[in-house]
């Protein structure tokens, strides 16, 4: 799995240079403006989980994934080398989401790491069977549309719960922590689901 | 080992094409060529054979059990994303294969003269091929399976390439299967042949027996008339002359003596074939 991991890795890191010096200089502009932080959060999570789901279109130029399952780890190999990788990014970005929340906010820090953090594991989960299944190209389009939907079922379903006045009740601010964990959990469900796809999949 | 490689009745099957009782040997020390035309079915048994496709029938023995440990794959196109360094490529194949030798693969690029500080992308389609075969061989397999390694590259890399190979097959333990429809190259190098034809094995054997006991006439039209169509695998009829393949040399010679044989070459056993099954 370390060799897929360090491909990984190998093909990430340009894009994530890039997208470290675009947080550095947005970070730069909210110390001299009212830019809200937040978006920032939300950027370095779009950042690092695009950066994970263009490995599939690396993938799909080189036919990677039919050399891979030819080599002696094969495809679970592939699938959970890629499930780390997930994990690695998740814990990248709450740590830098925790460092800019200590430098801008000083209260909160380790919640919104927990939220954002765990935010990327979600993503991750639902992302990673969709695009095993449908490609590097096609799956961002499936993608597009169940985030659509969920980010539309999650917003009313919140809307309601604060409407009724239920929000608190339902969401204690303490289960704010357990999203990296309930994000681990979906991410070793998705990994399961990801291994039968590739396992079935005409290479 | 025996066999390097042993498949009995593959069967996979696509629908609009199916490979159909595929069965070939590769004994230890020797190079087998798969020929046929595109889409004849070359790069399907290879995908069954290396796990990459799940075949719908038949058995495959690799390396009498020990899998894809010991084999080198070198696919027909390079694997290797434009992005990567030449040295990164290394640095992650480490970790792929058991028994990978950074000291071998350093040889590998001196010898190709591969720079290790260059890009993927900035490598030649040769040298990318070359990028291939310095992976598959750095962690010592014992088969090297190379599926149309060769086409597209100039004869100079062609036969560097070649060369590398035949000293790879030194070893009695090592064994080669190569697919190709450059069909020299495998006249080259290959022990043996199989000809794949609409998923089919239709010619099999060891290469020289094969060019010896077929034979490629060129005659008059009169004279193709009277041959026996039994001994006719595929012909060729022009204005000026016919040519045709003859399934068995020695009953031709005895039964037409005063019609001389030719010896026939890969392509013209894969051409007349084609022909035969066509007319």
């Amino acid at each position: 799995m370390t060799g897929f991991l360090k491909r990984d890795f190998y093909l990430i890191s340009g894009t994530l240079r890039f997208y470290i010096l675009l947080i550095g200089l947005l970070a730069l502009f909210a110390t001299f403006s009212d830019f809200n932080i937040s978006f920032l959060s939300l950027y370095m999570v779009i950042f690092a989980m695009s950066g994970m789901m263009g490995l599939f279109s690396y993938d799909d130029m080189n036919r990677w994934q039919a050399y891979g399952a030819a080599v002696p780890a094969g495809r679970r190999a592939m699938v959970d080398a890629r499930c780390l990788l997930a994990v690695l990014l998740a814990v990248w970005v709450a740590a830098v989401q925790f460092l800019l929340e200590l430098l801008w906010r000083e209260e909160g820090a380790l919640s919104m790491a927990a939220t954002y953090g765990g935010l990327s594991l979600f993503y991750a989960a639902v992302s990673l069977p969709v695009f095993y299944r449908f490609g590097g190209t096609k799956a961002r389009t499936v993608m597009m549309a169940i985030v659509a939907a969920l980010s539309s079922l999650i917003g009313m379903g919140v809307t309601a719960l604060q409407l009724s006045g239920g929000f608190g009740r339902v969401f204690p601010p303490v289960a704010i922590f357990a999203l990296p964990l309930a994000g681990l959990a979906a991410l070793a469900l998705s990994r399961r689901i990801s291994i039968g796809i590739m396992e079935r999949k005409k290479l | 080992m025996e066999y390097a490689v042993k498949i009995d009745h593959l069967v996979k099957n696509f629908g609009s094409f199916a490979l159909r009782d595929v069965s070939l040997a590769i004994p230890g020390g020797t190079i087998l060529g798969l020929i046929g035309e595109n889409g004849a079915g070359k790069s399907t048994v290879i995908k069954c054979l290396l796990g990459i496709l799940h075949p719908d029938g038949g058995d495959i023995a690799l390396l009498e059990g020990e899998g894809l440990t010991g084999v080198g794959y070198v696919p027909d196109e390079c694997p290797f994303s434009d992005q990567l360094k030449v040295k990164q490529v290394g640095a992650f194949c480490a970790g792929l294969f058991p028994g990978w030798e950074d000291s071998l693969f350093a040889h590998y690029l001196e010898k190709f003269d591969l720079p290790a500080d260059k890009k993927v992308k900035e490598l030649s389609r040769g040298m990318k091929m070359k990028l291939s075969i310095t992976v598959a061989l750095s962690h010592r397999p014992k088969l090297l399976v190379l599926d149309e390694a060769t086409s597209g590259l100039d004869p100079v890399v062609r036969d560097e390439i070649l060369d590398e190979f035949l000293t790879f097959i030194q070893d009695e333990d090592h064994a080669i299967l190569i697919s190709s429809h450059i069909t020299s190259d495998l006249e080259k190098i290959c022990d043996y042949v199989v000809y794949l034809h609409k998923g089919q094995v239709t010619i099999s054997g060891a290469k020289d027996e094969l060019l010896e006991g077929y034979g490629k006439l060129s005659c008059a039209r009169t004279d193709l008339a009277r041959i026996d169509p039994a001994l006719i695998v595929g012909k060729r009829e022009g204005d000026y002359g016919c040519q045709a393949l003859i399934n068995d040399r020695a009953v031709f010679q005895n039964a037409y003596p005063d019609l001389p044989l030719d010896p026939p070459s890969l392509e013209d056993l894969m051409i007349f074939t084609t022909r035969g099954d066509r007319a």
